[in-house]
């Protein structure tokens, strides 16, 4: 029996390659880049830059196509951009090209989606009220340690995370180390204001968007330390783009060579490559790499 | 006389001014001596003011420290510096957050080092935090290890004060920093000494002198440019001071060994730094004031000689100047009351002038030209092209004479008239036109009515001619065509028969040739009607179906034109006539085409007819209207039409005439073997007055709710003049009679006070009939006959000159004439 299937299944994978391939040139043919993208913190500001924003709306011009930004929410994002939501059966329309927004590089993610090569560092942090008793930790030999330090102090507090993203406590175990868990309902951009207005007692936060909010308050937010280890950022593609997204890698190291993606940091989040050097590092490597 | 009597009063003014600066050399020479006497003031007067300047200099260079003072005290209440101190309140680690902090400040310190310049060159070279514990938080120049010797006092714990000192090439400025009111650190500044030296201390000022700075305790290192050098040193060192601000110093200065040398000094407020400035003085020589004295004399010499040349000058040119300006007066008071219209214009086609009778006389006013009339503004559109030509080869000089064109008024009347130009000549170049301009309306409007009258004298007289003609040479046509008829149907003989048929078809064309001759002779009355022009078109186009066979009809038809009041029985004949001509001409066309439009444009229907045939020849281009005349058949020399093509001659003069008739306009454009365009243009009469018809009447005293008697068989004109006097402005209470009879009928039961009456009216009562009838019971009610009779309109001055409460009005006529002459004669009844 099987003697006589082979033939199906190879024409059948015949017939279906170009829907692979053919990616790139559906957008192409389409002339226009639909980035899918939520406002947060520096990455989509929401007012028509960010580093994100900045980045695709250059990548499409290296395609020599058109930019259109596509606003969607953590709730649509997958949906938007597959064509199958996250939480139903239904087939919904698919809005955009690629998610780039400070997309966390994750691995529940990486079912729905693709990953580009990291573009930017992050790390999850834990951030209390001024007021709030729970001091700083003092950094020590080793980041296992510092995380560990973190877990000590939760003991019987409330952690605010969202789900479905990062910053969801259960990624991390938060629940074991003796905290009691919450779930923000709002805007990834509104945790910062709902722990200075005391409707959170600790929250989690990237990296990126804790030194956003310190910077713009500061004496009002504190950083406790680490819960995670190094994370890394990521534009979101779908799985059978593989075309597009080989074209943004390309892309992205040529934006590395050439310096305008450090011009980008020095813009949107300046004291970045002092925090995480070891990154910025391993681009310009991952340039030189490839150059040779 | 009055020239030389000029000259004498010049000479007398030349000689006052040399006088006048004679005494000025003697007191000047009085002034210099004075102040040799008083060398030893001029010397301590060049020191106060040397000390002034140094003194200002020493306040520009305090107020630059303050600025400095100011610009660190800012940093320390930004939001950056404070953040990180905030956040490090906190207890946040520098690896988790507080690096993100202190970049903020250390980026606000950097801002400062950019933002500041003085001229080109950054103020700042190094800004830096020490800490209370006296550690670098941060360092600009990102060298901490490499701190300067003399500031390493700043980096031990504990406050320090706000103050400026020297070190080395630089000059610090530091400023403490607190938080929440404690000591938490220091701001500390470095500033390149060149720099200032450069911009503020050896800036140019009021003296030539050599400027230093010191700190008072040191000495001063002369700059390299210096003159000066004194025995046994190169330095001005503090004990020189000792005693006071002001030195005088014995040395070497340029070339001069023996020089004396002022020395200063002045302390820059809020520092411990000091302004110090070298300056030679010397004193002035008896060599020195001839010098002087010398000098001003060739000065004042020079001066007299300008001014005799300027004052002789000056009033030779007024002399010649008020003759021209005399002159030219006197030949504009003639320009401007000459009772003929006057004017100036330049090649830019800009009025420059215009006397007071051409302003009267085309409506403008003083302001108007001054606000910049152009003469193209003054003339008719169709001229245009002919005046432009004109203006462009007077701007070569040429004059080719008077040329008559039409212009317009500034309310919009037209005038036919002849300009008389002459050329304008400004130092040799031809720059504009003056002309004189001559009314001809009156002139013209007489010629055309001359060669009116001709002509209808000339219509009479073949119509005469016609009348009687017609009768007569119908009944010999008759005779030969019943009789040719009659043999041709016995007539076996082909040779016969074929004669016979020439001889009924020559008879036949003969009688055509009479009705058109009728036709053309006949006084036809008008009988308007209104009618929409499109249909009648077609209607024409209908009844010549068979004849446009093969041809490409083309209609630009307005979609929906104001209907026409008009004879529509002439119209139609005048279409006839005109398509019959353009299927002739188009006869031997490969693809005749034949091009039909109609359009308004609010005054007038415009009617067009197109072809593509033989054309007019050029030659025949003023015949064309001439009764009997013709291109086809026998004249048909060229060829240009089919063979067997003939015309009676009479088709376009009939055209014409009912064109005439209507007060209308015929043209044409053609050229041979391309084709023909003939364009008629029809008044339109509105159903009612227009708006600014009624503000024009409002503006006469109106006559209303009076009782009108119109007598009028055509019930769409009754109908348009009952309309006008019933309403505003008029409010008459009109009857109205159809024919004679109702007419008579109508006088006779009731009162009126004017009768509308039209001349021909159907039955056997006609309007003179009416006039007679009501004349026998009232011999003043005005009557206004409404007529297009030739015959009618001959007899009107006999019947005038009998009663003068009659008038009339031809035929056609637009509303508002109309309602002006009832109004008129209601008027003049009261």
């Amino acid at each position: 029996m099987a003697r006589y299937l082979w033939p199906f299944f190879l024409l059948t994978w015949l017939f279906s390659y170009p829907a692979w391939g053919g990616d790139l040139d559906d957008v192409r043919a389409r002339g226009v880049v639909r980035h899918l993208g939520i406002p947060y913190a520096h990455f989509v500001t929401g007012s028509g830059d960010g580093l994100d924003t900045d980045i695709i709306r250059l990548f499409a011009t290296s395609l020599g196509l058109s930019y259109v930004h596509v606003p969607t929410t953590w709730k649509d994002a997958v949906g938007d951009l597959t064509g199958n939501p996250m939480d139903s059966r239904k087939k919904v329309e698919v809005k955009g090209d690629l998610l780039a927004n400070g997309v966390t590089i994750l691995e529940w993610r990486k079912r729905f989606f693709c990953f580009s090569t990291p573009v930017f560092p992050s790390q999850i942090w834990l951030i209390a009220g001024a007021d709030d008793p729970v001091t700083p930790i003092v950094p020590g030999d080793g980041l296992e340690k510092d995380i560990s330090r973190v877990r000590n102090k939760l003991r019987g507090r409330e952690v605010t995370g969202m789900a479905r993203t990062c910053l969801d406590p259960g990624l991390y175990g938060l629940e074991a180390a003796g905290a009691s868990i919450r779930y923000f309902n709002g805007q990834l951009n509104d945790l910062a204001p709902a722990v200075m207005n005391k409707d959170a007692q600790l929250v989690l936060m990237d990296a990126p968007d804790a030194l956003v909010a310190i910077e713009k308050w500061p004496g009002r937010l504190k950083v406790i330390g680490p819960v995670s280890d190094p994370q890394h950022m990521g534009v979101a593609f779908r799985k059978n783009t593989p075309e597009l997204k080989a074209a943004f890698n390309r892309f992205f190291r040529k934006l590395v060579a050439d310096g305008t993606y450090q011009k980008l940091v020095e813009k949107y989040y300046p004291v970045f490559p002092v925090y995480y050097p070891r990154f910025f590092a391993g681009l310009t490597g991952m340039d030189s790499r490839n150059n040779k | 006389m009055k020239r030389s009597v000029t000259i004498k009063h010049l000479e007398a003014r030349n000689l006052a001014a040399i006088v006048i600066c004679c005494s000025l050399a003697v007191f000047i020479g009085i002034m210099l001596a004075k102040q040799y006497m008083s060398f030893t003031g001029l010397e301590q007067g060049r020191v106060v003011t040397l000390k002034q300047d140094l003194d200002k200099r020493a306040t520009a260079v305090g107020y630059f420290f303050s600025e400095r003072f100011a610009d660190l005290e800012h940093i320390g209440t930004t939001r950056a510096l404070k953040g990180y101190f905030e956040n490090l309140a906190l207890g946040m680690s520098m690896k988790y957050g507080l690096r993100s902090s202190l970049f903020a400040a250390a980026r606000q310190l950097s801002m400062l080092m950019t933002s500041k310049t003085i001229g080109r060159d950054p103020i700042y070279s190094r800004l830096v935090f020490i800490t209370g514990q006296g550690d670098i938080l941060i360092d600009t120049l990102g060298a901490p290890d490499d701190f300067p010797g003399f500031c390493r006092r700043l980096l031990t714990p504990g406050e320090k004060p706000r103050e400026t000192f020297w070190n080395g090439s630089d000059i610090v400025v530091s400023v403490p920093f607190y938080f929440k009111e404690t000591y938490a650190g220091q701001l500390v500044s470095f500033l390149p000494f060149d720099t200032i030296d450069r911009h503020l201390v050896r800036q140019s000022g009021g003296s030539s002198g050599v400027y230093g700075m010191t700190a008072g305790t040191d000495p001063l290192l002369l700059p390299d440019r210096a003159p000066l050098r004194l025995p046994g040193t190169d330095r001005i060192t503090p004990e020189l001071f000792a005693d006071g601000d002001v030195r005088t110093l014995e040395g070497e200065w340029h070339d001069k060994a023996d020089a004396r040398i002022i020395a200063m000094r002045t302390h820059i407020p809020g520092t411990p730094f000091y302004i110090i400035s070298l300056n030679q003085t010397e004193s002035l020589s008896g060599e020195n004031i001839f010098a002087i004295m010398v000098a001003f004399v060739l000065l004042i010499g020079v001066g007299i000689f300008f001014i005799w040349r300027a004052a002789t000058q000056k009033l030779i040119y007024g002399v010649r100047l008020e003759a021209s300006r005399q002159s030219e007066k006197h030949f504009r008071d003639l320009v401007e009351f000459l009772p003929i219209p006057v004017g100036e214009y330049g090649f830019d086609f800009k009025i420059r002038y215009a006397n007071r009778e051409a302003l009267a006389f085309f409506g403008y006013t003083r302001t108007d030209i001054d606000a910049g009339i152009r003469i193209t503004d003054l003339i008719q559109e169709a001229d245009l092209e002919k005046v432009t030509g004109r203006i462009a080869v007077f701007e070569q000089g040429e004059n080719p004479g008077p040329i008559d064109v039409n212009v317009r008024r500034k309310d919009g009347k037209k005038i036919w008239g002849r300009a008389i130009p002459t050329l304008i000549y400004e130092n040799g170049a031809c720059t504009g036109v003056r002309t004189c301009f001559i009314d001809m309306t009156q002139r013209r409007k007489s010629e055309q009515a001359s060669i009116m009258a001709a002509e209808q004298e000339k219509y009479a007289l073949v119509g005469q001619v016609a009348g009687k003609m017609a009768h007569d040479f119908n009944n010999i046509l008759g005779a030969i065509m019943g009789n040719a008829d009659l043999t041709l149907m016995d007539c076996q003989d082909p040779e016969i028969r074929k004669t016979l048929r020439i001889i009924l078809e020559q008879a036949k064309r003969g009688n055509i040739l009479t009705r058109n001759l009728v036709a053309f002779a006949k006084d036809q009355e008008i009988k308007e009607k209104y009618f929409n022009i499109n249909r009648k078109m077609d209607l024409v186009l209908n009844l010549l179906k068979k004849e446009l066979e093969g041809i490409t009809i083309i209609k630009n038809y307005e979609k929906s034109p104001p209907e026409l009041l008009a004879d529509p029985g002439m119209i139609e004949h005048t279409l006839v006539n005109l398509i019959h001509n353009a299927i002739h001409a188009m006869g031997k066309t490969d693809h005749p085409v034949l091009g039909l439009e109609t359009r308004s444009d609010g005054n007038s229907l415009i009617i067009c007819i197109q072809d593509n045939g033989c054309g007019i020849p050029k030659m025949h281009a003023k015949d064309i209207y001439s009764p009997s005349f013709s291109l086809k058949g026998s004249r048909d020399l060229t060829k240009s039409y089919l063979p067997g093509t003939k015309g009676t001659g009479y088709g376009l003069s009939n055209v014409k005439k009912y064109i005439d008739k209507h007060k209308g306009g015929i043209s044409f454009i053609s050229s041979e073997d391309r084709g023909t365009r003939f364009t008629i243009t029809l008044p339109l009469v509105a159903k009612t007055l227009l708006p600014d018809e009624k503000e024009g009447l409002m503006k006469k005293p109106v006559v209303r709710k009076k009782r009108i008697l119109i007598v009028e068989d055509e019930p769409a004109i009754s109908m348009v003049l009952e309309k006008i006097l019933t309403s505003d402005p008029f409010y008459h209470t009109v009857r109205l009679a159809e024919d004679g009879t109702a007419a008579i009928e109508l006088s006779d039961c009731e009162p009126f006070d004017l009768v509308s009456l039209d001349y021909m009216l159907p039955g056997r009562v006609n309007g003179l009939d009416v006039y007679t009838h009501i004349r026998k019971t009232n011999k003043t009610m005005p009557v206004l006959f409404i007529s297009g009779n030739i015959r009618f309109l001959e007899s009107m001055d006999v019947l005038k000159a009998s009663d003068p409460h009659m008038d009339h009005l031809s035929k056609p006529f637009e509303n508002l004439a109309y309602a002006d002459k009832i109004n008129q004669w209601l008027q003049m009844a009261q």
